[in-house]
């Protein structure tokens, strides 16, 4: 019976892969995380850190002398910190998912509450201790420095030490929480991350699938479904809900948003360029169908997106109910298939951030 | 009847009541151990305390999570008893606080079913009806008097027959094309374990999923047989500890692994287990009796009877098994599929006509959003939630709706359930679901 078994055991699968198109290409998934940590995650946070630098600069600049001319300075540094932010987002694990919450939470949350911001500053509250994630970090900068026109804005600023000092305050700690983290990246936690080179709940590339499937779902869910109107239980467009609504700059961040999805996905940092990352995965174990539908996908979204100029006003879009946006919306929801349950089944990643036992 | 006398005869003869109660001492131990693992990594909260929405079973839906502290208490509660069954201290007590505290976790939240989970209830049940404390135990140290030599065959047998039954129906569900011949989903599971140790560099060989594939059906058809026969226990174990403790490494399946190669062990020769817990029988053997013998044997019989019939109740329901999942649980089919989807639930104001899409995350931590994305019990069950909840909410007369987009084995996903239809109209039972679309759509 046993030498039966055995006999079974070696003789069958040799007829089975006779004929069996099973990839046989072997993928380095160390490789790939090595490349996903030098070429994506810790440039994305070098350039945030570079920019949030740049911005502290500017905003000392604002503080010290208001006029339109340091003011357009500062809203130049911002928008190049918040576009960086846009790469950065698709990273929140690891020393980024802090006990006091992600990074994206910390320099992030919107729509922000005005109502707190100028809570604060009328308290002279520049201690930013407490759990008011809305009144600070970027969306909380897009309302000091573009509520209103440049002329109202320098106005403000100049009549009141303690909105400078607030505003000071804020864009300091947007740096701090972004060096840590990004200091964390580069001492200890590289080596951490690429030594967890398995598929299971806790390794490093399904802590990137799975950072990877929040960040596209808060650009479907919350930079568009919910000003939109998308969204169950809303009853009406919430345009105030954007990203940026006082520069109007949401599209433009949209946009990035996007880019930096399909780029990640890809591995491309410039059109030269490419790294080992999920769609080089999922062909090397044969996923060419996947490959194409994400890819296809990817262009619907890309298409849909060009029809809105990229200087929209995305809250007036919304607010207007206009098509383009709802278009935009579907194709995005299309993609969700492929870039999560599709890809975690092929590549045998875990959908799931907490282990937890199956059978 | 003469017949059926003999059988009484045959399952009622005494034997050495040391197998038994080795695996008495080594199931407490693996669900103490398993109940302490499991507080440690901070299940309870994240299973049954933070989610608000639980996915109960049919029929079961008064069965609710106990919140904080009542899921801690329950959970101490179910680790006192498994250390009492461990022990065999106050047994009887013991056992069946182990049997109800258990089972009444597992029927909170059917997300996460497994078939271990099910067997643990199955062999806590077993448990219940036997005199396994009756020996090496603290009860016997405490009543020298309950200490026996022996016990009724069936109470050791009726628990091979369950590992038996187990077995081979995990293999018999592995006798399919797509296991067998594909070697799906074999082939997708195995490269992403290419970094294990020692059989890592296994995994990455072409043809080696239909090895494991094989191995796999070959092993569960057979093994309980060749743990029987004892010629070929010897080899057959070495065979139950090898798979097991690849398997566990292989998957995220807990204590399932320790808990077989425990429990297997009651195939082993009395003279063994009696050797290990230092009894030895006297000429004149104190004989152990089961009050109600005949109406637990009479129990028991059909018991065995639902054991063998339950896994193939999926024939009673038209449509491929694996897509439906109607008749899925609780049938011994291990391992056996790559399924995953993406689920995007629709609310639509009746009156107003507008309609917007859910976030499931709102509603349901990951565990709980991936089984029910492919899952056609549970999607009605969230759809039904979903209406009550946003009718709650200001939505009236909420239309449920749902795109569920499904992948068996790594092909392209297909739409599971209608997308049209008002999924929280639709009833939970055993009736077909006819809203479930065929694979082929």
């Amino acid at each position: 019976m046993i030498r039966l078994a055995i006999i079974a055991t070696v003789l069958i699968p040799l007829f089975g892969c006779a004929e069996s198109n099973a990839p046989t290409d072997t993928f380095d998934r160390q490789a790939m995380l090595q490349d996903l940590a030098m070429q994506a995650i810790i440039p994305a946070y070098m350039s945030m850190q570079t920019d949030a630098g740049a911005m502290i600069a500017a905003i000392d600049a604002l503080t010290l002398a208001p006029s339109e001319v340091t003011l357009r300075a500062a809203r130049e540094a911002w928008l190049s910190t918040a576009l960086s932010w846009q790469r950065a987002q698709l990273f929140d694990f690891g020393p980024a998912d802090a006990i006091t919450g992600t990074l994206g939470q910390s320099v992030n949350t919107f729509p922000t509450s005005t109502a707190k911001v100028e809570a604060a500053i009328a308290a002279g509250d520049t201690s930013l201790q407490n759990f008011d994630r809305d009144a600070r970090g970027l969306p909380a900068l897009d309302y000091l420095l573009f509520d209103g026109s440049a002329a109202k804005v320098v106005a403000k600023l100049s009549t009141s030490p303690m909105r400078r000092a607030y505003l000071r305050a804020v864009t300091r700690d947007i740096a701090a929480h972004v060096q840590r983290v990004y200091n964390a990246w580069n001492t200890t936690y590289y080596a951490d991350f690429v030594g967890r080179n398995g598929t299971d709940a806790g390794s490093g590339a399904t802590q990137v699938f799975n950072a990877l499937n929040r960040g596209f779902e808060l650009l479907k869910n919350f930079k568009i479904g919910i000003p939109a109107g998308l969204q169950a239980g809303q009853t009406a467009a919430a345009p105030m809900s954007v990203e940026a609504p006082y520069s109007g700059l949401s599209w433009r961040l949209a946009l990035e948003h996007q880019q930096a999805v399909r780029d990640l996905w890809t591995g491309r940092v410039d059109d030269s360029m490419d790294y080992r990352s999920f769609a080089m995965y999922i062909l090397a174990r044969g996923g060419t169908d996947l490959d194409r539908s994400t890819t296809q996908q990817f262009d619907a979204i890309e298409q849909a997106s060009a029809a809105i100029p990229e200087d929209a006003d995305l809250g007036a879009l919304c607010a207007a109910q206009d098509p383009r946006i709802r278009s935009y919306y579907v194709e995005l929801q299309k993609l969700t298939r492929f870039i999560k349950s599709e890809t975690s089944s092929l590549l045998g990643i875990s959908i799931t951030y907490a282990s937890g036992d199956g059978d | 009847m003469r017949l059926l006398r003999r059988l009484h005869d045959v399952v009622t003869a005494p034997v050495s009541i040391a197998p038994l109660a080795v695996a008495r001492v080594l199931f407490g131990a693996a669900m103490t151990f398993s109940c302490v693992r499991f507080i440690a990594l901070g299940w309870i909260e994240e299973q049954y305390i933070a989610p608000t929405w639980h996915f109960p079973y049919y029929g079961f839906e008064w069965v609710r999570s106990l919140g904080d502290p009542g899921m801690y208490l329950l959970y101490g509660a179910m680790t006192l008893a498994a250390i009492g069954v461990m022990l065999g201290a106050f047994y009887r007590v013991s056992i069946i606080t182990f049997l109800l505290t258990f089972t009444y976790v597992e029927l909170i939240d059917k997300t996460y079913y497994l078939n271990h989970y099910y067997f643990v209830s199955l062999a806590a049940a077993l448990f219940s009806i036997v005199p396994a404390h009756r020996r090496f135990s603290l009860d016997v140290l405490r009543r020298p008097l309950l200490a026996v030599d022996t016990v009724p065959r069936w109470c050791v047998d009726v628990f091979k027959l369950q590992l038996g039954i187990v077995y081979v129906y995990a293999g018999i569900a592995k006798m399919t094309s797509s296991w067998l011949i594909d070697a799906m989903p074999m082939r997708l599971w195995m490269p992403a374990n290419d970094t294990l140790p020692v059989i890592g560099p296994l995994m990455v060989i072409p043809w080696m999923p239909w090895v494991f594939a094989w191995t796999g059906m070959l092993f569960d058809t057979t093994v309980p047989f060749l743990l029987a026969w004892k010629r070929t226990r010897l080899v057959a174990y070495t065979a139950v500890v090898v798979f097991h403790t690849v398997t566990g490494m292989m998957f995220q399946i807990g204590v399932f692994p320790l808990v077989m190669i425990a429990m297997t062990l009651i195939f082993f020769d009395a003279r063994l287990h009696q050797r290990v817990i230092g009894m030895s029988i006297s000429a004149k053997p104190v004989h152990g009796h089961v009050t109600h013998q005949t109406w637990i044997l009479r129990g028991l019989a059909i018991y065995v009877m639902l054991q063998v019939l339950i896994p193939w109740r999926f024939v009673l329901y038209p449509g491929e098994l694996f897509w439906t999942e109607q008749g899925y649980r609780f049938s011994w089919r291990v391992m056996l599929m790559e399924k995953a989807g993406t689920a995007t639930f629709y609310i639509r104001d009746r009156v107003t006509g507008r309609e917007g899409a859910v976030n499931n995350a709102d509603f349901l931590n990951a565990h709980q959003e991936k089984q029910m994305s492919m899952q056609p019990d549970m999607i009605i069950r969230y759809a039904s939630l979903l209406h009550d909840h946003y009718a709650a909410h200001g939505v009236r007369d909420p239309y449920v709706r749902a795109e569920v987009w499904v992948t068996l084995n790594g092909a392209p996903s297909k739409l599971l359930v209608d997308s049209s239809i008002d999924l929280s109209a639709q009833r939970e039972g055993f009736h077909n679901y006819a809203w479930i679309l065929p694979r082929s759509n």
